[in-house]
């Protein structure tokens, strides 16, 4: 383990004093982010109105609440709600609106009747983050409707008032009612339950005509905007730009992890050629102790690099993670990392074919694992290969916490990051360890 | 010290080391003589256990190297032919490395750094990272590198490639001494001068087998009074070598397209070449030059292979 501890220190030591090559990668998930930030994140100076269309088929008192919510001042910056029709659905079809939104008939009546109902959202992949923007609204409104909803019904029912007859409603039974539920809903922990309100998003093909549902269920606070962020959304541009940021950086970020653990592991073979390895094969170690080396130094240079991104990103999320989730998906993520990376330099011949390996394999798994963008927003057949890439369990995990997940939201991303860096590390420990022996490196 | 008994090995279809042997005793310094391509750095490379032998014993004082490597690792110290460094490090944190990984820790391992530095010169500049130094000092840390444990064995591949004289001057000065301290060391070179100065015992290697093997003054006495003379010039090298072979004055080493490598025997204090050279003019062979090599390890590995050492 010294000998270990000695050829960690060493390489250490070489980082410090040549630190641009961690810097720059260390730098590139801000810098990416903050772009994308400032070319989408200002509402005044970039980003135009969401255009959302509101295709209300119930016509009734939850339409007419949707409809009030969404046209209110606060989001004005945001959406532009347009009611439409069946028109509305060729409208979408013709990409003349960012997304739509479609209340069924009946919704009223069912709401207050207690039972559940979906509302359907179909988004349009053209318009870049607009669409999200439009369903993280609808998102936080249908929880606070379902919340409402749930509340309402039952005092009415408590209080023998009939919500379907609301016109023969006396002044007394009214107040009573307002009172009760004000209350309940300070105390709030009807949280606990099931919504009853939930959104199904669905996503235009490639045509934009035939709908294809892409993502469903139920839409709770977990995958909403903070509530913070809503709240400080009339705050303008910045507000946005931080969201924007924040939304892009997990992703990127862990793409910058698995480049930084790649230019670790590379070192095995910048060391062959340097003649250095062979020297360190001469001493009185063998050559388990030097990849063990390399592969621990790849954790920790990954390590160093992600707690700076996450206290930034923490930082300025202004919102408390779960330290346990954190903690165990980054294990589990630095694992993937030295694991990945030791597999492709126990396969390749040489440094530069490495290099250029490496390159394209992270560069193909970050798009389809939506660390650079949403995973809405790629195709059909990529969403669906998304889960083999560790960047997409990466930056979800990230993402989660992000949104107040803990440790169970993130527990399937540790343990497929785990399983999978544990594999890939003994295959490449195993192939480099053959390599050095072979005299190959 | 050191044992090597029959050592083979080959890559591919070539076969780079045919059945080398030899022994090393502590406080010796044995040469590997031999031009580049001759299987030096190979056998080298078995001794320092990263490659392993397709046949063959290796011993270190009695123990086998394929059984106990790390054991052995541990009491020899590796001076590679390429300077094995660092950058960005400095001459002490090197030493600090090397001695670490070789066992060393605390005053010891301080104490080492220090003799070492001191040895090689670089005191004073031992802080600096390694890519402010000249080539030489480069070479000398290289060297430090292979001795700060104290190894009871040193082996070095060609430590004075392409530095100027003061750096080899000094370089052989230090192997000299740690010799002297007991070390067995192997030293290999194709410098002949380095060779006579410096070794002990040499052994004269082509094609991965040793032609001759022995102190200076004993393979001086193979090379006996004969001259190796190299004719080069448009003629045709089977006539002419048969036209002037006469067993009791004169053997062909190498001939080819215009070139013919002949050995005088020894006669009358050199008279051979000169009574030669008189019947090749009197032949009326067309000539572009001649060339007289007197009797030296230069002229026995002529006359053992027909090539120069830096053919």
């Amino acid at each position: 383990m010294r000998a270990v501890l000695l050829l960690l220190h060493k390489d250490l030591l070489r980082r410090r004093r040549a630190p641009l090559g961690v810097l720059v990668m260390l730098a590139f998930p801000l810098i990416f982010s903050a772009m994308l930030a400032f070319a989408f994140g200002g509402s005044e100076t970039g980003l135009p109105a969401a255009k959302l269309l509101l295709y209300d088929e119930d016509d009734g008192l939850v339409g007419g609440l949707i409809a009030n919510a969404l046209s209110s001042e606060q989001l004005n910056d945001y959406l532009d709600v347009i009611a439409v029709g069946e028109e509305g659905v060729q409208m979408m079809a013709d990409g003349e609106a960012s997304a739509l939104l479609r209340i069924p008939s009946g919704t009223t009546l069912q709401l207050f009747e207690g039972q559940p109902i979906v509302l359907e959202m179909i988004r349009n992949p053209t318009q870049g983050i607009l669409p999200e923007i439009a369903e993280q609204v609808i998102a936080t409104l249908t929880d606070v409707l379902s919340v409402a909803a749930r509340v309402l019904h039952r005092e009415a029912e408590g209080l023998e008032i009939d919500l379907l007859d609301l016109d023969n409603l006396d002044d007394q039974a009214f107040a009573r009612l307002v009172i009760r539920i004000r209350r309940l809903v300070q105390v709030g922990n009807e949280f606990l339950d099931e919504p009853l309100l939930s959104l199904t998003v669905v996503m235009l093909d490639d045509e934009g005509n035939d709908p294809a549902e892409v993502a469903s269920g139920e839409q709770t606070a977990d995958d909403t905007i903070d509530e913070d962020d809503a709240d400080d959304d009339s705050g303008g541009g910045d507000d946005q730009r931080l969201l924007v940021f924040l939304f892009v950086l997990p992703g990127v970020s862990v793409y910058a992890l698995f480049i930084i653990g790649d230019q670790m592991m590379r070192d095995v073979l910048a060391e062959a050629q340097m003649g250095t390895l062979r020297r360190q094969l001469s001493a009185p170690i063998d050559a388990r102790q030097v990849i063990a080396g390399k592969v621990l130094l790849s954790g920790v240079v990954a390590g160093l690099a992600l707690l700076i991104l996450a206290a930034i990103a923490f930082f300025l999320a202004d919102t408390a993670v779960s330290l346990t989730g954190f903690v165990a998906l980054s294990l589990a993520l630095l694992l993937a990392v030295s694991g990945l990376s030791a597999a492709i330099y126990g396969v390749v011949r040489d440094e530069q074919q490495g290099s250029t390996l490496s390159s394209l394999l992270y560069l193909v798994l970050a798009f389809a694992g939506g660390s650079f963008l949403p995973l809405d927003n790629l195709p059909a057949a990529v969403q669906r290969i998304a889960p083999v890439s560790p960047f997409y369990w990466g930056t979800r995990g990230f993402q989660d916490l992000l949104d107040g997940g803990g440790l169970p939201e993130v527990a399937t991303a540790v343990l497929i990051l785990g399983v999978l860096g544990t594999v890939l590390l003994l295959f490449g420990a195993w192939r480099l360890k053959r390599k050095v022996l072979r005299g190959d490196i | 010290m050191i044992q090597v008994e029959n050592l083979h090995k080959r890559f591919g279809d070539l076969q780079a080391v045919a059945g080398i042997s030899f022994e090393i005793a502590a406080g010796e310094i044995y040469g590997l003589l031999g031009p580049n391509g001759a299987g030096k750095t190979t056998t080298l490379s078995m001794l320092s256990g990263l490659l392993a032998p397709d046949e063959g014993r290796i011993r270190f004082d009695g123990i086998d190297l394929a059984s106990r490597p790390l054991e052995v690792k541990g009491m020899l110290g590796i001076v590679p032919q390429e300077n094995a460094l660092y950058e960005d490090l400095s001459a002490q944190e090197h030493l600090r490395l090397w001695g670490g990984l070789y066992g060393l820790t605390g005053s010891d391992l301080t104490t080492a750094v220090e003799r070492v530095l001191e040895w090689i010169g670089l005191t004073g500049r031992d802080r600096e990272p390694v890519k402010n130094f000249s080539g030489g000092m480069k070479r000398r840390l290289n060297l430090g590198l292979g001795l700060v444990h104290s190894p009871r064995a040193v082996l070095l591949d060609e430590p004075t490639v392409g530095i100027d004289p003061q750096a080899r001057l000094n370089i052989l000065e230090v192997i000299r001494q740690v010799a002297d301290a007991g070390t067995a060391v192997l030293y290999t070179t194709h410098h002949l001068e380095e060779a006579e100065k410096l070794c002990d015992r040499i052994a004269i290697v082509d094609h991965g087998k040793v032609l001759a093997e022995g102190r200076l003054d004993e393979l001086q006495k193979m090379v006996g009074g004969e001259e190796v003379l190299t004719l080069r010039g448009d003629f045709d090298s089977e006539t002419l070598a048969t036209q002037l072979t006469d067993p009791s004055l004169v053997r062909v080493l190498a001939k080819e397209e215009g070139r013919l490598v002949l050995a005088t025997l020894e006669q009358d204090g050199g008279r051979g070449s000169v009574d030669l050279l008189s019947k090749i003019f009197a032949l009326g062979v067309s000539m572009d030059g001649v060339s007289i090599e007197p009797p030296s390890l230069n002229g026995l590995f002529l006359k053992l292979t027909g090539r120069q050492l830096r053919d």
